[in-house]
């Protein structure tokens, strides 16, 4: 099962899951204010957790695609978005944890992006961007099934942290880092970059000259 | 390297349409990441989000049609000159942009019927060379000029533009039929090249100085 897998790396096969499950809850959540039926929220959640992977496995040419082979992401998928279908009133009392596991799925996603990318001998700032896919493109998928503006291309430090990851990764990476260890660096700059914006409401100013 | 270019004789033997179109390509690429910067900006989008609206913009058609098409890798992940302009127009866009600025109007409609002319014939051809036959390459070809502007106006919530009753689809439908007529008569590739480039960009501004719609087709009773 393991040898498809681009990382045997556990720790960031459970930091995927946990990012997996955050996106799922956050699809179902924004359905469920649509006034989806089960199914409905389902899909959303579904599309919100494995898209921006399917889209960068696409672009990439990687066949078949992770979660065909892999069948956990869409049983863990589909039982997160049930359970929380059928708890739906309790939800405001998982905002905070939804807030860091979100945190940890969009560090965890830019790891692996970035990382397959690279693998692939794509030059860094095709790496660089498959990370932004994988990270961010599940969310705006899911905003724009449910007729909203992106949440993440507005004003929030969140393809900034996942740019930030990536560029540090690769400094460290000349400097002759080892690869095991720079995930990890990578992985804790970017989720701590965003919890910092989370905690002190960071917004990435506007780079306008003419007012 | 300009002694070649300023000889009259080489530049007419050596013409090369690939690199017209080319060029035509990249002014294409510069009006899409333009509009796409501008109306994500009219979002309010930080500055990543306008890029990543424009990047979509103006390479989503292409990819969609490549990756339809199973040719890998993408065009744009070879050749780096298609990323460094798109960032270096958006992030000029952002820095001089001003919301209810017409300076750039003219300037966007005009590169932007060029950018539709050579996207059209690009995709016609990448289709062709692949061995679809003629209506999938025409499909192909329309793919490669609306999906970028559809993505655009998803993602920023409006109801895409170019799907409505505009002269868009209707001129690159005209171009590719007639470059397919040309090229069974057995005229040579890069007249035939310039010919259904030269008729998409005269529909397209004739529509846009002429104000014409297609009609929708209804039955009134």
């Amino acid at each position: 099962m393991m040898t498809n897998f681009i990382f045997p790396d556990i720790l960031l096969y459970l930091l995927d899951m946990v990012g997996v499950i955050a996106c799922a809850i956050a699809g179902t959540l924004l359905a469920q204010h649509k006034g989806f039926d089960i199914a409905g929220c389902i899909l959303v959640s579904m599309v919100n957790a494995i898209g921006g992977g399917t889209l960068r496995d696409m672009a990439l040419d990687r066949h078949p695609l992770f979660w065909m082979t892999d069948l956990s992401y869409v049983i863990v998928i589909t039982i997160t978005s049930l359970i929380l279908q059928i708890f739906f009133h309790l939800y405001h009392k998982i905002d905070n944890a939804l807030k860091l596991f979100d945190a940890i799925g969009l560090a965890a996603f830019s790891v692996i992006g970035f990382k397959i990318a690279l693998n692939l001998d794509m030059s860094p700032v095709i790496a660089i961007m498959m990370g932004v896919w994988t990270a961010i493109i599940g969310g705006m998928l899911r905003d724009i099934i449910c007729n909203e503006i992106p949440l993440v291309l507005q004003r929030e430090i969140y393809i900034s942290a996942s740019i930030a990851g990536s560029v540090i990764y690769l400094l460290l990476d000349s400097l002759g880092v080892d690869a095991g260890l720079n995930e990890f660096v990578m992985l804790g700059v970017i989720f701590a970059v965003r919890m910092l914006a989370l905690r002190f409401d960071w917004h990435l100013p506007s780079i306008r000259l003419v007012k | 390297m300009l002694a070649i270019a300023l000889d009259p004789t080489v530049l007419i033997t050596t013409f090369d349409p690939r690199s017209l179109l080319y060029l035509f390509d990249m002014i294409g690429i510069v009006a899409c990441s333009i509009s796409g910067t501008i109306l994500a900006k009219h979002k309010k989008f930080d500055v990543f989000g306008c890029l990543l609206v424009s990047i979509v913009t103006a390479i989503g058609g292409g990819t969609v049609r490549d990756v339809i098409l199973d040719r890998h890798p993408l065009f744009w992940m070879v050749d780096m000159s298609y990323l460094t302009v798109i960032t270096f127009c958006s992030l000029a866009t952002q820095i001089f942009f001003h919301p209810n600025s017409r300076r750039v109007d003219k300037f966007l409609k005009l590169s932007d019927t060029i950018g539709l002319s050579a996207f059209t014939l690009i995709g016609i051809k990448v289709a062709d060379s692949v061995g679809t036959n003629v209506p999938v390459a025409l499909l192909l070809g329309v793919i490669t000029i609306i999906v970028g502007g559809i993505i655009r106006d998803m993602i920023c919530n409006e109801i895409p533009l170019v799907l409505q009753q505009e002269i868009y689809i209707t001129a690159a439908l005209t171009g590719g039929i007639l470059y397919f007529a040309l090229h069974n008569l057995g005229v040579t590739d890069w007249i035939a090249d310039i010919s259904a480039m030269l008729t998409i960009f005269t529909i397209r501004m004739l529509a846009i100085r002429y104000d014409w719609q297609f009609p929708a087709l209804e039955w009134k009773y």
